[in-house]
């Protein structure tokens, strides 16, 4: 097992080399110029000179991607354009926030998803089965940016019972230790902190959680009716098991095995959801700062966040291949 | 209601949602002491001097006062850091008396030593408490670099600012947010990393900047000047235009602005709501390169605005709130000249117009249109289509062309590579150099009308402090700017805030600039 982890680190170097490289000529192979981009449209050509010459952007490609690298290697991924500050530092406080809406959608995804195609698989055909298909269509089809304006009309201001809004009320006040609220939340022992934290996570997570819901959703029933379908299945009945015996120890193992793999690739889709999720709910994460940073042409920003996403990427499918092999032993041998 | 909401949310979701409503419902209620702002983005930098940003500026407002500020909802100046001033007759030399028994927010005393301290970190590039910054508005916007030679001291009370030469609109840059006093203990601590704490003498004290999210300020007990009515102000940054309408209507915060043409009636017909209008500093133009034909021809200049129907535009596309711009600065600048009516729509006069010009069948031409929104032009593309439209009638056959990126547009707008193209601008300062001297001087940078004469009454109305000149000067440019037509002028509009009914003394300046010390939740 140890030796399979470490062959599956050292493929993600290469990997994680190809991603610096292809974001550093994407970001400078779109147009725009981000002295402009900074300064707008009363800056004047000298002044516009002048910011290029300081962000190093009339050296040739090869040696701003030289920098780039030897930055990294001394973990320093740069300083944002915009705001000359560290893109780490900046980082320090958007990433948990992101973290903690992503982990709220998946946690959700994960329950109804899985619960769905469940209830879908044993009562196939089924009025049950139906809804659960249609609820995972419409999981599939309907925009993010649509959902969470109506989510936000119907919860928050014709139905006033969540705040439509960020991270925490205008009004809360704490000082952060680790930037994840409910984990300061529990080491400040704030009661207060983490309900007006759970209040505000509820609307965006919904809203981020329908696309993997659906998938989810789907797959599971997939899995399991294919599962329920083995001859082993029939045997566990044949032996007299109650169903529920059945479907929960004996084929469910089996079923999950897809849909693990799936549930590993929503963590991309959940990131690139967050970038809308974000920018609707005012949710103080990355996905809206890389957005935003992409329009103002902040090219340390965007470089700096997309290697941490590809290496949070990278090791979800870690996690991935090794629940994988824990799950089916055949997969080790090979 | 209640089973479909079953239906389309997970049980999990629907247990929390179903123990959150029996919680008591504290966001959605001010608690009458914050003053809660939802701002399109989040602020850059709150280093005043460093700063280009409307939303940076929104805060370093009320954080910072200058020494000479806007009152109210004008472009008049009342008395700030400075008690009163005066000017030498050759409008060389300007003194300030300033405010005694001030401070900054973090104790150090407000005197000359620290409005010099300032203006040296403004003046001089090479200055080492300048944490790396360009100070744009130093020199691009209010050009006091060529203009401010040095700044003395003449007692604990009292600044003397020298000239190179002559400013008329010297006392009305000032009052730029980027001209705002910083304390020099907070600054030369940590040049830097001030622009994430900043300390001044203003209305409100920071406290806090949670990025993405929030800027927090708490009232100064220690204000010289009005105090502050409510104890805390949150500003939000909220981008999505609709989103933060419903956050609005939520409750959650107290006044926005941005809002998308749409929701105005929406929230004028809401009686929890109230839309306060900025009145207008701004103007959308259609500008053409002069120096290419045909439009080296005034007859074709007049054709092309003769034959936009402006009124139709502005009535269908501006949501209510924009006005047809008879020139090229809004009416409440001085200067603006009520002698000139603007191109009145008149497709036959510009048909015969273009006969004359000796193009009868009309021409070919791109119209470029702005990839982003801007108040002066809140929906571009469908402005450009129905422009392009009304060209069309009259023979001028204009391909639409569309740039995806704002900067590359800003870019070839600057090396003149567009035959006609739409922009604006939005003024600083309120004064009529902010505009013409900006559209026309001889450092403007989308500028193809090369009328000297224009460019040396321009000079001298910058140079001169009697207003009466001034204001005579700008008149007779604009008149000139009529017939020669260098830019067509489309729209002004008065950019909407919206806020809840109960918010009292938000003054909605021209300018941007609004000190929230007068502003009560009720």
């Amino acid at each position: 097992m140890v030796s399979f982890i470490l062959r599956r680190l050292l493929e993600a170097v290469p990997v994680l080399i190809g991603v610096s490289i292809v974001v550093f000529l994407f970001l400078r192979l779109i147009p725009g110029d981000p002295a402009i981009a900074l300064l707008g449209e009363r800056a004047s050509e000298q002044n516009v000179q002048r910011l290029r010459e300081q962000m190093g952007l009339n050296q040739p490609l090869h040696v701003q991607y030289w920098r780039f690298v030897r930055g990294l290697a001394q973990g320093d991924v740069g300083r944002s354009i915009r705001t000359t500050r560290p893109v780490m530092a900046e980082a320090g406080s958007r990433f948990p926030a992101t973290v903690e809406l992503t982990a709220a959608a998946l946690t959700l995804a994960l329950l109804t998803g899985v619960g769905a195609g469940t209830l879908s698989a044993t009562w196939r055909g089924s009025f049950i089965d139906h809804a659960a298909r249609v609820l995972s269509l419409a999981g599939i089809s309907i925009p993010i940016f649509w959902l969470g304006l109506v989510l936000i009309w119907l919860f928050a201001v014709q139905l006033p019972w969540l705040p439509p809004d960020g991270r925490l009320s205008a009004e809360m006040r704490y000082s952060p230790i680790t930037n994840f609220v409910f984990v300061d939340a529990l080491l400040q022992r704030r009661g207060d902190l983490a309900l007006d934290a759970l209040r505000h996570v509820i609307l965006p997570a919904l809203a981020l959680s329908t696309v993997p819901m659906a998938i989810i959703a789907r797959m599971t029933r997939a899995a399991l009716l294919e599962v329920l379908r083995a001859d082993y299945v029939r045997t566990a009945r044949a032996k007299g098991l109650p169903e529920r015996a059945v479907t929960l120890r004996h084929a469910m193992k089996n079923a999950a095995l897809p849909v693990v793999t799936i549930v590993g690739l929503q963590v991309g889709i959940l990131l690139s959801g967050a970038i809308l999720t974000e920018t609707i709910f005012s949710w103080p994460g990355v996905g809206r700062w890389i957005f935003e940073s992409i329009l103002n042409r902040d090219f340390p920003v965007v470089q700096g966040m997309s290697l941490v996403i590809a290496v949070i990427f990278v090791s979800v499918n870690l996690v991935v291949d090794v629940l994988y092999a824990a799950l089916d032993p055949r997969i080790r041998v090979r | 209601m209640r089973r479909r909401t079953t239906l389309t949310m997970g049980p999990a979701a629907l247990l929390a949602l179903q123990a959150a409503h029996r919680l008591p419902i504290a966001y959605a209620q001010g608690s009458g002491r914050t003053f809660r702002f939802g701002a399109p983005a989040e602020p850059v930098k709150l280093d005043p001097a460093d700063t280009t940003d409307a939303e940076s500026a929104r805060i370093t407002e009320q954080i910072f006062d200058n020494l000479v500020m806007f009152e109210g909802s004008t472009t008049n100046l009342r008395p700030g850091l400075a008690t009163d001033w005066a000017v030498s007759p050759d409008g060389l030399t300007y003194f300030f008396n300033l405010r005694s028994g001030v401070t900054f927010h973090d104790g150090t005393p407000f005197n000359a030593e620290a409005v010099k301290w300032n203006f040296d970190r403004w003046m001089n590039p090479d200055n080492p408490w300048r944490g790396g910054g360009t100070f744009e508005y130093w020199t691009d916007v209010a050009g006091f670099n060529e203009v401010i030679r040095s700044v003395d001291v003449v007692d604990a009370n009292t600044v003397q600012i020298n000239l190179n030469e002559p400013q008329g609109t010297l006392l009305l840059n000032l009052a730029l947010f980027a001209f705002a006093i910083a304390s020099p203990t907070a600054l030369a601590a940590d040049p830097e990393g001030f622009a994430r704490r900043p300390v001044g003498t203003g209305a409100f004290r920071f406290v806090e900047w949670v990025p993405g999210d929030r800027v927090v300020m708490d009232r100064n007990e220690a204000y010289w000047g009005e105090q502050a009515k409510v104890d805390r102000v949150v500003v939000r940054a909220i981008p999505d235009n609709a989103a933060r309408f419903q956050v609005l209507r939520s409750g959650s915060i107290d006044m926005m602005e941005g809002a998308n043409p749409d929701d105005v009636p929406t929230a004028q017909r809401d009686r929890s709501l109230q839309v306060i209008l900025r009145p207008p500093l701004n103007v959308g133009y259609i500008n053409m390169n002069l120096r290419q034909r045909p439009f080296d021809d005034v007859r074709v200049r007049q054709a092309m605005a003769a034959a936009i129907n402006r009124p139709a535009i502005v009535e269908a596309l501006y949501g209510g709130t924009g006005t047809v711009a008879s020139q090229l600065i809004p009416p409440s600048v001085m200067g603006w000249n009520p002698d000139v009516a603007g191109p009145r729509y008149d497709p036959d006069r510009a048909r015969q117009l273009l006969a004359e010009a000796g193009l009868p069948g009309g021409f070919t031409t791109d119209f470029w249109v702005m990839p982003v929104s801007r108040p002066y032009f809140p929906s571009p593309q469908p402005i450009a289509e129905a422009i392009v439209s009304d060209l069309g009638r009259v023979g001028i056959r204009a391909a639409l062309r569309r740039e995806t990126d704002w900067g590359t547009y800003l870019q070839r707008r600057n090396q003149l590579e567009y035959p006609v193209w739409m922009l604006g601008w939005t003024g600083d300062t309120g004064d009529p150099d902010n505009f013409l001297y900006t559209f026309f001087g001889p450092s403007a940078p989308d500028n193809s009308w090369d009328n000297d004469a224009v460019k040396g009454l321009l000079r001298q109305a910058q140079r001169s402090p009697n207003m009466e000149e001034r204001q005579r000067i700008y008149q007779l440019v604009n008149s000139v700017v009529e017939a020669e037509v260098p830019r067509i002028p489309i729209a002004h509009t008065t950019p909407p805030l919206i806020a809840r009914a109960n918010v009292r003394g938000y003054n909605a300046n021209p300018t941007s600039t609004e000190y929230y010390n007068t502003v009560s939740v009720g």
